[in-house]
C-alpha cells in the first residue's frame, strides 16, 4: 500500500537524522513545558514558535509545531495532577481526579495512565487521520448552528452532575455565574455590549486563560499557603507506580474507546478543541461508569478518559484542516498560518497535488505521539521531585508564573486584574463548598450556546424544528434528554428496572 | 532539576557581598544613559498585529515582515494584541508607543472602524500605512445550491426578497459592507445572518445553513478549488483567474454597482505619522524590497492575495476612504457607537 | 475562617471529636449559605434588570431583531435560573435556622490568613505589575511572600509586611495623584528605584533575621534571596528574548540593564541586503511622505 510506504519512509527518515531527533524531541519538550505552565497553553506554544520556525524547511518546521501542538496537550496534566492548577483548559478536566489520586500518594499512578492514555489518544487521532478524513470531514462539517447549541447545552450540562448530588444546585450557581462571565462583552451577532459598564476593556468579553488561572490557581495558592500546608500524604516516598499498569488500561478498554471517538469527533468539528473534548468525555465516562460516585474523588478512569480524549482530538482537528483547509481547533487555527508561512496551503489542492502529505503528516503524529511519551516517561520521575521542595517556597513562584502566563496570550495587563477578582470570587466560592470546575466550563461553552443558538433561531425564523429534523442534532438531543431524565430520580429508577428486567430476560433465554 | 541545585549548593560568597555587588553593578548600568540617535534601526523592530494569529493580517504580516528585516538588517519580532474594539487596544499600544520606528502596527481595513465603534478617539490619519496585500471579494454559493451564474442569483433574489439567507462576516467587517453594496447596486433584500468570523460564515455556507457567502478568494481558494463552493462573481472591476477558473466580475454584469464598489481589502503596517522621515524612508525602501521579493511573491501567488505595495500618501489615501466609508455605513445602519461626524470623518462622495 | 478550615487535621483529632467539628462546619456551612444566598439573589435581580434594557426588538448593527434573537436573552434566561437555585438555597438554609447561625459564628471570623495570602497576590498585580518594572516587581513580591510563608517568624512578618505594605501606600497615593507619572517624564523611570530601596529594606530586615536566629535562619534567608533573585532573572529574558513576550512594564532593569544588555552585546547581527530597487521606486520613497 501506498500509504503505508509513505508512512514508514518518513518514519524512517525522521528517526535516521540526528538533526530531526533533536527537533523532535526538544519541540515536544517545549510544548510539555508550553502545556505545564500555566497559562500558557497548545494555542500560545505554536503561535509563538511560527516565526521561530520561519528559517527551517516546511517538513521540519511541521514536525517542530506538530510536536509542540501534541506536547502541549499532554503538558497540562504535570501541574493539573500535582497541584491542582491545570496548565490548560484541558487539563483541567484531569485535575478533578488527578490531583485527589496524588493526594492520595499515586502522583506517579496517575502520571503512568495519563501518559499512556495520551499515547492511546494520539494513535487512535493518527489512525483516524489516516484512513478516514474525508469521511469524518463531511460528517463534521455537517454541524450548522443548532449542533454546536446542542453541544454546548450537553457540556454544560455535565457541570451540574460533577459534584455530589446534595451540592447539585450549588453546582448549577457556580456554572450559571460562569456561563454569566462569559455574556460579558459585545455579543458577537449585534455588536450589543452586556454588562461592560462602560469599559472598553471588557468590549472583547472575557478571556478563558485569566478565568481558568484565576479559578483554579489563585485560590489554590492562598489556601495552600493559608495552611502552610506540607502536602501530608504526597511526600515524594509514596508516589505510587509510574509504569502504566496494563490492568487498569485493560479494563478501561471501553472507556478508552468511547473517550477516543469522542476526541476525534470533537476535533475534526471546526472552532472547537480539546478543553471541550475533555470535559464532554469526562462526562460521558462518569454517566456510564459503574462507579460514578468515585469520579472527583481520585478515580483512574477520569485521568484516562480526559487524557486519551485530548489526544485523540490533536488527530481530528487536523482531519478538516488537511482535507478542507479548515482548521478543527485553535491550536489548528496557527498551525494553518505557520503552514500558510511555508507555502503549504493545507487542504483539496494539496491533496490533488502531494498525495503523499496526508501520510507524512500521520507519520509525524505517530513520531510525535512516541516522543511525548518517552520525554512524559523521562519527565514524569523528574516533576514528582518538586513536592520535596517546601510548598511555602514553590507556591509564590507558582503566582508569578500564573501573572506571566495569564499575559502572555492576550498581552493585556487588564486580564492580570480579570485572574485576580476571579480568584478572590473563586476563593469564597471554594469556602463556601462550591466546585469551581462548573464555572470554567461556563466560560468556555456559554458563548458558543448563546451565539448558536440565536443564529440557528434567526436562519430558520424562529423555528426548533430542525434540531430533531437533522440526524446529528436528533441524536444530542436524545443524549441529551437521556441526560435530563437520569437526573431525575423516578425516571431514572424506573429505566433501571426496565433495563435489568431485560437483562435477566436475555439471561433466563440463554 | 534547578530547586535541588540552589538547595544543595554552598554559597561561598557571602550574600551581602553578592546584594551589594548587584546592586553596584546595575547603579552603574542605569546611571550610564547612553540612548544616543545611533542609526536606525539598531535594535529590534516590534511588529504589534491588531488581530489573532494565525489570520490574514498575522500572516501576511509575519511574510512581509521576516522579508523586510533581510533588508532593513535587524529582526522584527510580531506579536499579537488582539483586544479591544476593531483591534483598539493594538492600534493605542502603537500610538502610545515613542514615534522611533521601533513599533509597526499590523493592520487591516476594518481597523478604520474603531474610532466610530468607539475603541478610541482618533482617525486614521495620525499613521501612515504600508499596504502590502489584498485579496478581492467573492459571491459564492454551496455546491448544492440551485444557481450557477450571478444572473440567476440575482433574478431569484429580486424576486424573493429578504429569502436569501446571506453571510458575511461579522456586522461591520469588510465583507458585510461589501455585501450591504452588493445590496443597494442590484437592488434586492437579502437576510444578512452575522458569524463570529469569515471562516464561521464559510462553514455555515458549507453545512448549508445559509445560502450565500461573501469573503475574500484568499480564504475560499480551498473551498472554491474543492468543489464545494460555487464562485459567482467577485466584487472587484475584473475577474478573477483562480486554477482553470474564471470567476467573472459582478461589476461587469452589473454596471450600477460600480457607484458603490469595488471596496478592496487592505492589509498591510503602520508607524505613526511623527515618526521622523528618514526612518520612514529607510522602512518604506525594506517595504518596497521585501514586496518585490520572492517569498513575498511567491506567498501571495499561493494564497490568492494581490500584491499591493503602496505606502506613504497613496496608502494613506485609501485608507481615509475607507475609513469614511465604513464609519458612515455603519453610523447609517446604526451600528455605529460614535457620529463620525464628530470625528471629522467626510461623508464618502 | 480559612485558617481554622484548613488548619484541623483530622487524623490527630479523636473520633467523637471528628465528630463534633464536622457538625460545627456544617452549621457555619448552613448561615454561610444563608448570606451567600442572599448575595445569590442580589445579583441575580441586577442581571435580570440590567438584561431587561438590552434591545428585545427593532434594528440593532443593522440587523433586525426578534425576541427570540435579542442579547437579553441568554442574561435574562441565567438571572432567573440563578435568582431560582438562590431562593432554593435561601428557603433551605433558612429553615435551618441560617440567620442565627451565621450570627452566632460570625464574631469567630479570623480573616488574618485571607487577607494576607490574597493581599499579596492582588497587590502585586494591581500595583506592581501595574506601576512597576516586572522584574523589581516579581522580585519585590517574591521577597515578600515566600519571606513570610517560608520563614514563618511572626515578628519577622511583622516588619516585613509593614515594609511591604508601607511600600504599597506610598505606590498607590504617588501614582493616583498623578505625582509619580510626572516623575517619571522628568527622569525616566524614577519611581523604580522605590521598588528598590523597598527590596533592599526587605534584605536587610531578612538579614537581620538570619545573623539572630543562626545556621539554620541563616540557610533559610539566603535560599529567599537567591529564588527570589533568580527565578524572575530567569523567567523574564525567556520570555522576552526567546518566546518574543514582552513584559507588562519595562523599567529600570527589564528595559535599561537586560534590554540594552541584550541587543548591544547578545542579540544576532544581521547583514543588510540590498533590494535592488529601480530608480523609479526610489523617486517614489523621496515623494511618499
Amino acid at each position: 500500500m501506498n500509504i503505508l510506504n509513505v508512512f514508514s519512509g518518513m518514519l524512517l527518515q525522521i528517526f535516521s537524522s540526528p538533526l530531526l531527533i533533536v527537533i523532535l524531541i526538544g519541540s515536544t519538550f517545549l510544548g510539555i513545558i508550553f502545556g505545564a505552565m500555566p497559562g500558557l497553553t497548545a494555542t500560545l506554544g505554536v503561535a509563538l514558535l511560527t516565526t521561530l520556525t520561519y528559517g527551517l524547511d516546511s517538513e521540519t518546521a511541521l514536525l517542530a509545531l506538530l510536536a509542540i501542538y501534541v506536547g502541549g496537550v499532554y503538558g497540562g496534566m504535570y501541574t493539573a495532577i500535582l497541584l491542582n492548577i491545570p496548565g490548560t483548559a484541558a487539563s483541567a478536566a484531569t485535575a478533578m481526579d488527578g490531583y485527589p489520586m496524588a493526594h492520595k500518594g499515586q502522583a506517579g499512578r496517575a502520571f503512568g495512565l495519563a501518559t499512556t492514555s495520551s499515547l492511546i489518544g494520539s494513535l487512535v487521532g493518527m489512525t483516524f487521520v489516516a484512513l478516514l478524513s474525508p469521511l469524518i470531514a463531511q460528517v463534521a462539517l455537517q454541524f450548522t448552528s443548532y449542533e454546536y447549541f446542542l453541544l454546548a447545552l450537553f457540556g454544560i450540562l455535565i457541570s451540574g452532575s460533577l459534584t455530589s448530588p446534595e451540592l447539585a444546585i450549588k453546582g448549577w450557581i457556580a456554572g450559571l455565574f460562569g456561563i454569566w462571565l462569559s455574556t460579558i462583552g459585545q455579543d458577537h451577532i449585534q455588536m450589543y455590549p452586556r454588562f461592560t459598564f462602560g469599559m472598553h476593556d471588557l468590549d472583547n468579553g472575557i478571556d478563558v486563560v485569566p478565568v481558568l488561572i484565576g479559578a483554579f490557581g489563585i485560590p489554590q495558592i492562598m489556601i495552600v499557603l493559608e495552611s502552610k500546608m506540607k502536602l501530608g500524604s504526597m511526600n515524594a516516598k509514596s508516589l505510587g507506580k509510574l509504569l502504566p499498569d496494563f490492568r487498569t488500561m485493560f479494563q478501561n478498554l471501553r472507556n478508552i474507546i468511547t473517550s477516543a471517538f469522542t476526541g476525534v469527533g470533537i476535533g475534526a468539528v471546526p472552532g472547537i478543541g480539546e478543553d471541550i473534548a475533555a470535559w464532554v468525555s469526562y462526562g460521558i465516562a462518569r454517566k456510564t461508569s459503574k462507579t460514578p460516585e468515585e469520579f472527583g474523588k481520585g478515580a483512574p478512569e477520569g485521568v484516562i478518559s480526559t487524557c486519551v480524549a485530548n489526544q485523540a482530538c490533536v488527530g481530528g482537528a487536523m482531519i478538516p484542516l488537511l482535507s478542507l483547509g479548515i482548521p478543527g481547533s485553535p491550536p489548528a487555527v496557527m498551525l494553518l498560518g505557520a503552514l500558510m508561512l511555508h507555502n503549504v496551503a493545507p487542504g483539496p489542492m494539496l491533496l490533488k497535488s502531494n498525495p503523499d502529505f496526508v501520510p507524512q503528516v500521520t507519520a509525524i503524529l505517530f513520531a510525535a505521539g512516541i516522543a511525548m511519551w518517552i520525554c512524559g516517561m523521562i519527565l514524569s520521575k523528574q516533576v514528582i521531585h518538586i513536592l520535596r521542595v517546601p510548598q511555602t517556597l514553590f507556591m509564590p513562584l507558582i503566582a508569578v508564573l500564573c501573572v506571566i502566563g495569564s499575559f502572555a496570550l492576550g498581552l493585556h495587563v487588564f486580564n492580570l486584574y480579570l485572574m485576580g477578582i476571579i480568584g478572590i470570587i473563586s476563593y469564597f466560592f471554594i469556602k463556601l463548598h462550591l466546585p469551581i470546575a462548573p464555572l470554567v466550563i461556563g466560560v468556555i461553552l456559554g458563548p458558543m450556546a448563546d451565539t448558536a443558538l440565536r443564529t440557528g433561531l434567526k436562519t430558520t425564523g424562529g423555528s426548533l424544528w430542525p434540531m430533531v429534523d437533522r440526524p446529528i442534532s436528533l441524536v444530542l438531543v436524545l443524549i441529551i434528554v437521556a441526560i435530563v431524565c437520569s437526573q431525575i430520580p423516578f425516571i431514572n429508577t424506573a429505566i433501571r428496572k426496565i433495563f435489568s428486567r431485560v437483562k435477566n430476560k436475555l439471561a433466563g433465554a440463554y | 532539576m534547578l530547586f535541588q541545585l540552589l538547595f544543595n549548593r554552598e554559597v561561598t560568597v557571602k550574600t551581602k557581598h553578592l546584594i551589594t555587588g548587584l546592586a553596584a553593578a546595575a547603579m552603574v548600568l542605569t546611571m550610564g544613559v547612553a540612548s544616543a540617535d545611533e542609526r536606525y534601526p539598531s535594535r529590534n523592530i516590534t511588529d504589534v498585529v491588531t488581530w489573532s494569529a494565525g489570520g490574514g493580517t498575522d500572516v501576511t504580516n509575519r511574510v512581509v515582515t521576516a522579508a523586510m528585516s533581510k533588508f532593513i538588517g535587524t529582526n522584527i519580532n510580531v506579536v499579537n494584541k488582539t483586544v479591544g474594539v476593531s483591534g483598539s487596544v493594538g492600534l493605542l499600544e502603537g500610538y502610545n508607543a515613542k514615534p522611533d520606528g521601533y513599533t509597526l502596527i499590523g493592520l487591516s481595513e476594518s481597523n478604520v472602524t474603531a474610532a466610530v465603534m468607539g475603541g478610541w478617539d482618533k482617525r486614521v490619519d495620525v499613521f501612515d500605512f504600508f499596504i502590502a496585500t489584498s485579496s478581492p471579494d467573492v459571491v459564492s454559493v454551496g455546491k448544492n445550491a440551485p444557481w450557477n451564474t450571478m444572473e440567476e442569483l440575482v433574478t431569484y433574489i429580486k424576486d424573493n426578497p429578504g429569502k436569501v439567507r446571506a453571510g458575511a462576516g461579522g456586522a461591520g467587517s469588510l465583507h458585510h459592507i461589501n455585501l450591504l453594496a452588493f445590496e443597494k447596486g442590484i437592488g434586492g433584500e437579502l437576510n444578512f445572518i452575522p458569524y463570529p468570523g469569515s471562516s464561521a460564515s464559510q462553514n455555515a455556507a458549507l453545512s448549508g445553513e445559509i445560502d450565500i457567502v461573501v469573503t475574500t478568494v484568499a480564504e475560499q481558494n480551498q473551498l472554491i478549488q474543492s468543489g464545494d463552493f460555487k464562485p459567482l462573481g467577485t466584487l472587484t472591476d475584473r475577474p478573477y483567474y483562480l486554477g482553470e477558473m474564471t470567476i467573472p466580475s459582478a461589476l461587469e454584469l452589473y454596471p450600477q454597482l460600480k457607484k458603490h464598489l469595488p471596496i478592496g481589502q487592505a492589509i498591510g503596517f503602520a508607524v505613526r505619522k511623527d515618526v521622523p522621515v528618514e526612518v520612514k524612508k529607510t522602512i518604506a525602501k525594506a517595504f518596497l524590497s521585501a514586496m518585490k521579493s520572492d517569498e513575498v511573491q511567491k506567498f501571495a501567488a499561493e494564497n490568492h492575495y494581490e500584491v499591493i505595495g503602496e505606502f506613504g500618501k497613496v496608502a494613506n489615501e485609501r485608507m481615509d476612504r475607507l475609513e469614511s466609508l465604513f464609519s458612515w455605513t455603519l453610523w447609517d445602519l446604526g451600528a455605529a457607537k460614535v457620529n463620525p461626524e464628530t470625528l471629522g470623518i467626510p461623508r464618502p462622495e | 475562617m480559612g485558617r481554622e478550615i484548613m488548619s484541623n487535621h483530622p487524623e490527630q483529632m479523636q473520633e467523637s471529636d471528628k465528630l463534633a467539628q464536622k457538625t460545627l462546619e456544617q452549621e457555619r456551612l448552613i448561615g454561610w449559605d444563608f448570606v451567600f444566598s442572599i448575595v445569590v439573589l442580589l445579583f441575580s435581580v441586577f442581571i435580570v434588570s440590567n438584561s431587561l434594557t438590552m434591545p428585545f426588538s427593532g434594528t440593532v448593527g443593522g440587523v433586525t431583531t426578534t425576541w427570540y434573537e435579542s442579547p437579553g436573552l441568554l442574561p435574562l434566561f441565567i438571572g432567573t435560573c440563578l435568582f431560582l437555585a438562590g431562593l432554593s438555597v435561601c428557603w433551605k438554609s433558612a429553615t435551618e435556622n441560617g440567620w442565627a447561625l451565621f450570627c452566632q459564628h460570625f464574631s469567630e471570623i479570623n480573616p488574618t490568613g485571607f487577607l494576607l495570602s490574597g493581599g499579596g497576590i492582588i497587590s502585586y498585580i494591581f500595583v506592581f505589575i501595574s506601576w512597576y518594572d516586572f522584574f523589581l516587581g516579581s522580585f519585590v513580591f517574591l521577597l515578600f511572600y515566600i519571606g513570610l510563608y517560608y520563614l514563618d517568624d511572626e515578628k519577622l512578618s511583622r516588619r516585613l509586611i509593614a515594609i511591604y505594605y508601607g511600600t504599597i501606600i506610598i505606590s498607590v497615593v504617588l501614582f493616583l495623584s498623578g505625582v509619580g507619572a510626572y516623575a517619571n517624564r522628568v527622569v525616566d523611570f524614577l519611581t523604580d528605584w522605590i521598588l528598590i530601596a523597598c527590596a533592599v529594606l526587605l534584605i536587610t530586615v531578612m538579614l537581620q533575621f538570619a545573623t539572630r536566629k543562626g545556621q539554620e535562619a541563616r540557610r533559610k534567608v539566603r535560599r529567599v534571596l537567591i529564588i527570589s533573585c533568580v527565578f524572575p532573572a530567569i523567567l523574564v529574558p525567556t520570555f522576552r528574548y526567546f518566546l518574543l513576550v514582552p513584559m507588562p512594564k519595562e523599567g529600570l532593569v527589564v528595559e535599561r540593564v537586560m534590554n540594552t544588555t541584550y541587543y548591544t552585546y547578545l542579540a544576532p547581527k544581521k547583514q543588510v541586503e540590498d533590494g535592488n530597487l529601480s530608480d523609479d521606486q526610489l523617486q517614489s520613497l523621496d515623494d511618499a511622505f
